[in-house]
């Protein structure tokens, strides 16, 4: 039984990028029985803690606007929520804002389709990168991109290029920059990976630095 | 190479390439940072085996939270890299490094290895040749650190004496922390050479300098005598605590980001076993049981799951359900971690009625995952290895199992024991046939229900040194073959039974290393040369490496895994005093051959030896609580 539903902004950087979304979802987990908060459990043999994600994020990538949504079984103000989480959190991993969300909204992952990507190149490790916004203007002219994807050891081709809501690069000093927003969810979606390697780089890639910066709805419901 | 360095390369270059970068963070909940200062004594704890498996295993936590309590010890963690991360490393130059401050296991003082099955010791070799250090003790310099190990396996150290500068043999909560601090004492109060550092640390309980000990061997190449250097002790007597509940226990354990094998709070509730399976090398080098009380076992428990957040409790020991305080322990436990969440779960639980009783209780163990270890295929052969479950008690049990809603049962059995005829394992086969219909026989009576499997899983028998089957001649590998494709050829018809085993080659080579002499190091160090390493993973061991390895040694593992000895053959491993006497060993020998059974030694004494020699007691909480020998 749920009584209450808050939805928490956290942040996942440093080191905590070397870590999979799975992995992130366990330190939360934990994080909310050493706060001793009361959160509300799933029926069943194995009941487990009430706590919906929204997208998640690929191993490697830094983030400063991951959402959550715990849900409690008793009443607890959302500051609180915030301040008992931080005070066993990981500091990677910081709860930056907490508010209640009605409880009958839909999931995160299905009310946000829109995600921000700010890519940092290092000039020094990755030369190539100085072209990056002399690329861009051939890809944003395509009207269609097609990439491989692989799934179950099977590899389709997917077409990409409507998925790609936004591209931008420029140069400043010894570092370039790529921003793209990509459409996510169930609608079809496009992955940082994919565009990475429309520009032969990828998220291994040594010197560079992918931060996602921002997750969206189109709908009318206000996420915070 | 200096930390900072170590840091950045591998966060900028290493990680992002290699699989599953979370082994290499060090910065886990709970994990200790401490500066680095000269006064320092600075222990790196190393498991030879990757981090999910080495951060599964409770003696090292306890290890390294007994040591940074101290104010001027500091311990760190490494484990073995996979072989994506060796291999960056390498390509950089970066030295194996400590998991919390990144440091070059060469700036330790202490390395210490534990030892927990044969085939991780060419990891063991791997490890300090990625540290930078020669393998062979011999060859390293004045001021390496000193490379000690413990743990079940230094109970026959002598294929890692090359290699070892110090072995601790027994409890290392015992002998550990006077180890450090008469190190620091030492090395304070005067410039002594390593060898003079470790003759004098041999003076410690429990502490076994093998440098000081040579052995030398008969013209047929058995063992005839040690000759030993400058009046070492000899042998070395196990060190034990005596009580559990003074003993240290951690509550602020590490915990993982990546999931382990064992990812889950864990509280030991008594060590040892007195249960006396001759099979069995725990069973008789744990000696005796000492139990912890119901009232240290909840503070404990609850103090661990508010430090870890863990969502799963267990309860570990040998054979929990041989605890006496088991029943007063869950009644208590259970509503405390219910309220929070928590599940508490019970691995190693001898499975009775009682225990299915207790499942039921708990209502966490899945249904899915019921296993039984009858051993042994007869009662005849189950007499013979001391393993006291009838035939009845099996049924009795899978029979309250099944009708508790469990659908799915696995067996464990041994092949190659001692006496064995194809009798025994067609009893293998009518055992586990007899269970499944049993099973299909409850699920038409009640109506219903997932059809029953049971699984056969047949592991080799490996003779172990301290047992009293050290003198048994394994099987050759290829009657283990063909007593495999004899069990093949009678589950082959049966619907419900699936029969699995493990590979012969893997416990040959066990084998060899669990009763092997000083000589087999060689062989060990050829293996590792072409490339032995990671061998617990079966993607990476290969038996051809070690035939040519024994091969360029000139010695014959079938000496080692196929010999019978004779009681008086000097055994390698005399050198250490278990405590358990070796006539108490002949005496079970002798017994087993006669299939004669030994009782539980909780109930009546079998005059082992341990309890006089170590000046310890069978230290049981709740006499009264009829669980033990009748
Ligand atoms: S001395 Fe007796 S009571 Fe003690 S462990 Fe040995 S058999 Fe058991």
């Amino acid at each position: 039984m749920e009584a209450l539903r808050v939805r928490a902004q956290y942040t996942k950087v440093g080191d905590l990028r070397f870590i999979s979304h799975l992995d992130l979802t366990r330190v939360m987990e934990r994080a909310v029985k050493r706060a001793q908060l009361p959160i509300a459990y799933s029926e069943g043999f194995h009941p487990m803690p009430k706590i919906a994600y929204g997208p998640a994020l690929a191993l490697g990538i830094i983030s400063r606007v991951e959402l959550v949504d715990f849900f409690f079984a008793a009443p607890v103000l959302p500051t609180e929520v915030q301040s008992r989480l931080n005070r066993v959190l990981p500091v990677e991993c910081r709860i930056v804002r907490a508010a209640a969300v009605p409880i009958d909204q839909p999931a995160l992952t299905t009310l946000i389709d829109r995600a921000s990507y700010l890519v940092r190149a290092d000039l020094q490790l990755v030369p190539a990168a100085k072209a990056l916004p002399a690329q861009i203007g051939d890809i944003l002219e395509r009207e269609s991109i097609v990439v491989e994807r692989e799934k179950k050891g099977r590899t389709r081709r997917v077409e990409i290029r409507p998925h790609l809501l936004g591209l931008r690069a420029w140069v400043d000093g010894p570092v370039a920059y790529l921003e793209f927003t990509l459409r996510v969810g169930s609608e079809g979606a496009t992955n940082p990976r994919e565009v990475l390697g429309l520009f032969n780089l990828d998220l291994t890639t040594p010197g560079l630095l992918v931060e996602r910066t921002e997750l969206a709805t189109e709908s009318e419901v206000e996420l915070f | 190479m200096q930390p900072d360095r170590i840091r950045s390369i591998l966060r900028d270059e290493i990680l992002p390439t290699v699989s599953k970068p979370a082994r290499y963070l060090g910065n886990e909940l709970n994990s200790v940072h401490k500066e680095w200062s000269a006064e320092m004594v600075k222990v790196a704890l190393a498991f030879p085996d990757v981090y999910e498996v080495g951060m599964s295993h409770l003696g090292l936590k306890i290890l390294y939270h007994l040591l940074n309590q101290e104010d001027d010890v500091l311990a760190e963690r490494v484990y073995a890299p996979w072989p994506d991360m060796e291999e960056a490393l390498q390509r950089r130059g970066v030295p194996l490094f400590s998991l919390e401050s990144s440091r070059p296991l060469k700036d330790f003082d202490l390395i210490g290895f534990t030892l927990q099955y044969e085939l991780s010791f060419t990891t063991i070799l791997n490890m300090l040749d990625l540290a930078g250090l020669a393998v062979f003790a011999a060859d390293r310099q004045e001021d390496d650190p000193l490379v000690i190990s413990g743990g079940p396996c230094a109970f026959n150290p002598e294929p890692l004496a090359p290699f070892i500068d110090l072995f601790v043999i027994g409890e290392a909560e015992e002998i550990l922390p006077r180890l450090v601090a008469e190190y620091r004492r030492l090395r304070a109060s005067a410039e002594l050479s390593k060898a003079e550092l470790l003759r004098a640390l041999a003076e410690l309980p429990g502490v076994y300098v093998p440098a000081l000990y040579e052995p030398v061997y008969d013209a047929d190449g058995k063992l005839s005598r040690w000759e030993v250097r400058d009046q070492a002790p000899f042998p070395i007597k196990k060190q034990v605590i005596k009580d559990l509940d003074q003993a240290f226990f951690p509550t602020r354990f590490i915990v993982p980001y990546l999931e382990t094998v064992h990812d889950r709070a864990m509280v030991e509730v008594f060590r040892g076993c007195a249960r006396g399976c001759r099979f069995c090398q725990a069973g008789m080098i744990y000696r005796p049981v000492r139990e912890r009380s119901v009232e240290n076992l909840v503070e404990l428990a609850q103090a661990i799951v508010l430090a870890t957040g863990y969502d799963e409790l267990s309860l570990v020991s040998l054979s929990t359900g041989d605890y006496t305080g088991l029943t007063r322990l869950v009644e208590e436990l259970l509503p405390k971690l219910k309220e929070r969440g928590i599940a508490l779960s019970l691995p190693s639980l001898r499975i009775d009625t009682f225990a299915v009783e207790l499942a039921e209780q708990i209502q966490s163990i899945r249904k899915t995952g019921l296993t039984f270890a009858p051993e042994a295929g007869t009662a005849r052969l189950r007499d013979v290895i001391n393993k006291n479950v009838t035939e009845e008690d099996l049924l009795r049990t899978t029979e309250a199992a099944f009708r508790a809603g469990w659908h799915t049962v696995k067996l464990y059995f041994m092949l190659g024991l001692p006496t064995e005829t194809d009798e025994d394992l067609a009893g293998i086969y009518l055992l586990a046939k007899k269970v499944a219909d049993l099973g299909e026989s409850v699920r038409r009576e009640i109506g219903g229900g997932k059809r029953v499997t049971v699984t056969v899983s047949v592991s080799s028998f490996v003779p172990k040194a301290h047992t009293p089957f050290q003198w048994f001649a394994q099987d050759t590998r290829d009657e283990l073959r063909r007593k495999q494709r004899y069990l093949e050829s009678l589950f082959k018809k049966s619907r419900g039974l699936a029969l699995k085993y493990h590979d012969v080659d893997v416990s040959f080579i066990e084998a060899v290393l669990a009763r092997a002499d000083r000589r087999v190091a060689g062989a060990i160090y050829e293996a590792w040369r072409r490339g032995a390493k990671l061998e617990g993973w079966s993607e990476f061991f290969c038996v051809t490496r070690w035939e040519e390895a024994f091969a360029a040694c000139g010695l014959d593992p079938a000496f080692y895994a196929n010999r019978p000895r004779r009681y008086t053959e000097l055994l390698p491993w005399e050198i250490i005093d278990s405590g358990v006497s070796k006539e108490f060993l002949a005496r079970e020998a002798d017994k087993a051959l006669a299939g004669s059974k030994t009782v539980d030694c909780r109930a009546d004494c079998e005059d082992c030896g341990v309890c006089p020699g170590l000046k310890v007691a069978n230290r049981l909480r709740y006499r009264d609580s009829g669980l033990f020998g009748g």
